[in-house]
């Protein structure tokens, strides 16, 4: 029931200015909470509690504010990625030696965890994507165009047609394996790990999530989190741990430095 | 008998420009200003470039500002004409009202920034016969999500690919038109109608409706991201909009 984790915490929030110049994005406020402390209270819920945090910028932030995580059950440890690695790069500078959870530190979500871990493990898929059905929809009147460019007919209108898409929430679970697709020190991004494995024959595979999916890069997805507060924060039940210590709010969390358990870069 | 055809154009003016809020509670959209001017001068000036003679402007929310602005068109050396609307008639559902429509004509959006030769796509649509023409132009629009690929899209479980915020493009309609009278006769009076249904309605009729696909440079003031554009680009592109300026 103990399994491993590595949370991606490492960006600036670029796409949310201004708060991107005092916040990490994982750091990003959900109510009176983080989105990340949200998220390892869901994953201690299922079992998830060996934490590897990937910090980048203001890491020190996010280790004065969660410690060696105790506070919300889980066991925390620290990379600190002084050159940014991308989204896979990151795990070339891990020891990965059993099946672990990759996520973006901020997504804010609602899955079952436990559920895509075990549908990840029956599957023998290299890795297991956490997907999200989403409608989007676009904001010009669009027309069905015949096949003569020069002289098209025109066979139907839309008026701002919405279009579904089956997208990444984030959240991965992978074979220890997939290490081998990443070159130590390489700078590579998700996608193309994916696509990797996908040109190298592995399985990937689909775990559907329709419940809360909120990616809170996404300034629209940010600004729903916010106004849906009232309905978003009873899904996140407070843990025993957190409660004990909540008046505890303004001394640090981390009065035992947090141990670091590598250094890259610089 | 080509030499007394008119050039005549109705300009759609009566929107709320909800989108434009705030500045929409004060002024109507086709008078929101781009550099020195009104969206709707620099249209009423470019159709009387490309020689139409006669304007008709359809207008419902802050009409009496529109009409103030360019009252019956003299200074213009134009025949302006209004139409208000009592009660929103879409796109179209004003057409069937408006008198003296018995030759192709052309309607467009009043908030539109465009050096489209609105002239060339009059004679364009005359000369190919069909009911109506829309320019329409490619815009390309990024998905900021990561989309996933599969083997069986019904089946939506094995990955074959993953693109990361893929761009889609659509054959946009610059909200420009050219209609003939036989059109008209498929619009009822009096109720409201917009252009997509007219379209589907003709198609289901199996009369001609044909495309214009544009080049030209094309923004939708209505649309918050193309107005902060249009602002920024204006000096730059302003020889390309305001004819003889």
């Amino acid at each position: 029931m103990s399994e491993r984790v590595v949370i991606l915490a490492g960006g600036l929030g670029s796409r949310l200015l201004p708060y991107r110049t005092i916040v990490p994005k994982p750091l990003l406020p959900v109510g009176d909470r983080s989105v990340l402390e949200l998220m390892l209270g869901q994953l201690a819920k299922h079992g998830f509690d060996e934490v590897t945090l990937a910090v980048g910028g203001l890491a020190g932030l996010i280790r004065a504010l969660l410690g060696d995580g105790s506070r919300q059950g889980v066991q925390l440890r620290y990379v600190e990625e002084h050159e940014p690695h991308g989204t896979a790069g990151v795990l070339g500078l891990l020891d990965l030696d059993k099946p672990f959870l990759l996520m973006n530190g901020n997504v804010l979500t609602t899955l079952d965890y436990r559920g895509l871990w075990d549908a990840h493990r029956a599957s023998g898929n290299a890795v297991t994507i956490a997907t999200h059905r989403r409608e989007v929809t676009t904001d010009y009147g669009v027309l069905l165009l015949g096949e003569d460019p020069s002289d098209p007919s025109v066979l139907g209108y839309l008026e701002k047609p919405s279009t579904t898409y089956d997208v990444s929430m984030g959240v991965y679970a992978m074979q220890p394996e997939v290490r081998r697709y990443i070159a130590t020190d390489e700078v590579l991004g998700l996608p193309e790990l994916i696509n990797r494995l996908v040109a190298d024959g592995l399985s990937v595979g689909a775990f559907p999530h329709q419940g809360l999916w909120l990616d809170m890069r996404r300034r629209e997805d940010f600004e729903l989190a916010q106004k849906g507060i009232d309905g978003i924060e009873p899904l996140f039940p407070r843990s025993q741990a957190a409660n004990g210590v909540a008046e505890d709010r303004e001394s640090p969390a981390a009065v035992t430095a947090p141990p670091v358990i590598a250094r890259f870069g610089s | 008998m080509s030499s007394q055809r008119i050039k005549r154009a109705v300009v759609l003016a009566g929107g709320l420009g909800r989108r434009l809020q705030p500045y929409t509670t004060v002024l109507p959209k086709p008078l929101m200003p781009i550099g020195d001017r009104p969206v709707l001068d620099i249209v009423i000036r470019q159709l009387r470039h490309h020689g139409f003679t006669h304007i008709t402007i359809a207008t419902g929310y802050l009409a009496e500002l529109i009409e103030a602005y360019f009252s019956n068109g003299n200074e213009l050396g134009l025949d302006i004409d209004y139409f208000r609307e009592r009660t929103p008639l879409g796109t179209v559902g004003a057409l069937p009202l408006l008198d003296g429509l018995d030759q192709d004509f052309l309607v467009m959006n009043g908030d539109v920034l465009t050096d489209i030769d609105y002239g060339a796509l009059l004679a364009r649509h005359r000369a190919s016969g069909a009911t109506i023409t829309v320019a329409v132009k490619r815009r390309e629009v990024q998905i900021s999500l990561g989309v996933l690929r599969f083997a069986n899209a019904e089946h939506a479980d094995r990955i074959t690919g993953y693109d990361e915020k893929p761009s889609v493009s659509y054959d946009a309609s610059m909200g420009i038109y050219c209609v003939s009278p036989a059109a008209v006769r498929y619009i009822e009076p009096g109720v409201r109608l917009d252009f997509p249904e007219l379209v589907q309605r003709l198609i289901d009729h199996d009369e001609d409706v044909r495309g214009w696909q544009s080049e030209d440079y094309w923004l939708d003031i209505g649309r918050h991201d193309d107005y902060e554009q249009a602002i920024e680009e204006f000096e730059r592109m302003r020889h390309r909009l305001i004819p003889e300026a």
